[in-house]
């Protein structure tokens, strides 16, 4: 076991971390949220770090695993409240900010609202990769798993972006220049 | 490991040791650039977020409500108990037989509350209110033999189930360890109470600060 200085660790990191945890939420708030619970399971499961990598990656991993449980969370309470009420607000059904009404909207403009759709292992792959800039064998170790499936992952998650904004650009649709546009057009 | 881990990395980092093909390759850089503009226009707070750590005082005000309902469930246990013990007792103290029943009223009661009270409820006030201490003053008034006391008993013919004594002892020893892991979370709580209402406080006159300069720009640039 390696000792880590949890406040030096938190100041170092904290700014990487909650930079990712942006791209996946899409909302500042989940983002604290989510980097905040990130180091307080730091400094909880500290003494488990093996030091077999570096500490953010180690981080990024916890972060990861977070995200993945309120991903998860999220959908069985959206469930829940399906069968409750049958009637529902269409939304994109797989965007984890799709529930917040405060979204980020550079977020749902940019590429990032697209990589949200994408299998778990692609979406942690895609972001550890571009956001964080990792090397392939740092984002290997962040996801525990093998180089070779980083790599394909990740060719994979761009792939399927790729069909993705090919099907946007000739879905074409009417964007607000100003949130009262719409409004507008309703009087 | 780069230098300055918050500041955006050399995009050829991008291309090190993987071929993209050109359009994906153009779509990786198109995710760097999105990332990063999205972590310009919202950085960090971490100055203020080290300190205040919302999302730990809401687990622990949580964990202080999960285990005053475990303590008042493990207490209508315990008096559930002394009330199987009174029930039984052959000519046995009738006070002590009453203060037994009421005790385990009283401990079904908080069981049946543990369950209303949100966990943003006042929890002192829960804790206190529903753990009750009483149970071992009438130690004394046991049964010696529980065997002679079932037999003697009105309610024989569907008995509740009987607790050894030792058994209600270690109940009663767990729910004082109980008691005492709340008290010392109500005071961690209020501690960070304290502390969030004080950095609170430093965030309302950093909001201060901001509009009073937002003003002086402004007039400034008139």
């Amino acid at each position: 076991m390696v000792p880590i200085d949890v406040q030096l660790a938190a100041d170092e990191h904290f700014e990487r971390i909650h930079r990712a945890a942006l791209v996946l939420t899409g909302n500042p708030w989940d983002a604290d949220d989510l980097a905040q619970e990130t180091f307080l399971v730091m400094a909880r499961e500290a003494h488990r770090f093996a030091g077999r990598s570096q500490v953010y990656t180690w981080l990024y991993g916890i972060m990861l695993n977070l995200e993945r449980r309120r991903r998860r969370r999220a959908g069985m309470s959206r469930a829940k409240l399906r069968v409750l009420w049958d009637h529902t607000v269409h939304r994109s059904e797989d965007s984890p900010a799709a529930e917040a009404a405060i979204e980020v909207d550079e977020w749902k403009h940019s590429l990032w609202s697209l990589v949200a759709t994408l299998p778990d292992g692609q979406r942690q792959a895609l972001v550890l990769r571009f956001s964080e800039q990792l090397s392939y064998e740092e984002v290997a170790q962040a996801l525990e798993c093998p180089l070779g499936t980083v790599k394909s992952r990740i060719f994979h998650g761009l792939a399927a972006l790729r069909e993705m904004t090919t099907l946007r650009k000739g879905d074409v649709r009417h964007v607000p220049d100003h949130p009262y546009e719409d409004l507008n057009h309703a009087i | 490991m780069p230098s300055d881990p918050s500041q955006p990395h050399a995009t050829e980092r991008l291309q090190d040791d993987f071929d993209l093909p050109d359009n994906l390759a153009a779509l990786s850089e198109q995710l760097a650039a999105d990332a990063a503009r999205l972590a310009e226009r919202y950085p960090a707070l971490h100055g203020l977020h080290a300190k205040l750590p919302a999302a730990q005082t809401q687990t622990l005000r949580q964990r202080v409500w999960r285990w005053s309902a475990r303590a008042a469930s493990l207490a209508a246990i315990v008096a559930g108990a002394w009330w199987t013990a009174g029930q039984f007792e052959v000519g046995g103290d009738r006070q002590a037989q009453s203060s037994a029943r009421s005790t385990a009223s009283q401990g079904v009661h908080d069981a049946s509350q543990a369950t209303l009270p949100s966990p943003r409820a006042d929890q002192r006030q829960f804790v206190s209110a529903d753990v009750p201490t009483s149970g071992r003053s009438s130690s004394r008034d046991r049964p010696a033999n529980h065997s002679q006391a079932v037999s003697a008993g009105p309610e024989d013919l569907n008995p509740p189930p009987l607790r050894r004594g030792s058994e209600v002892e270690l109940l009663n020893a767990q729910l004082q360890a109980y008691q005492s892991v709340i008290e010392a979370m109500q005071e961690e709580l209020a501690r960070r109470e304290a502390q969030q209402a004080k950095t609170e406080e430093q965030l309302e006159l950093l909001r201060r600060q901001v509009a009073d300069l937002e003003q002086r720009i402004e007039r400034q640039e008139r």
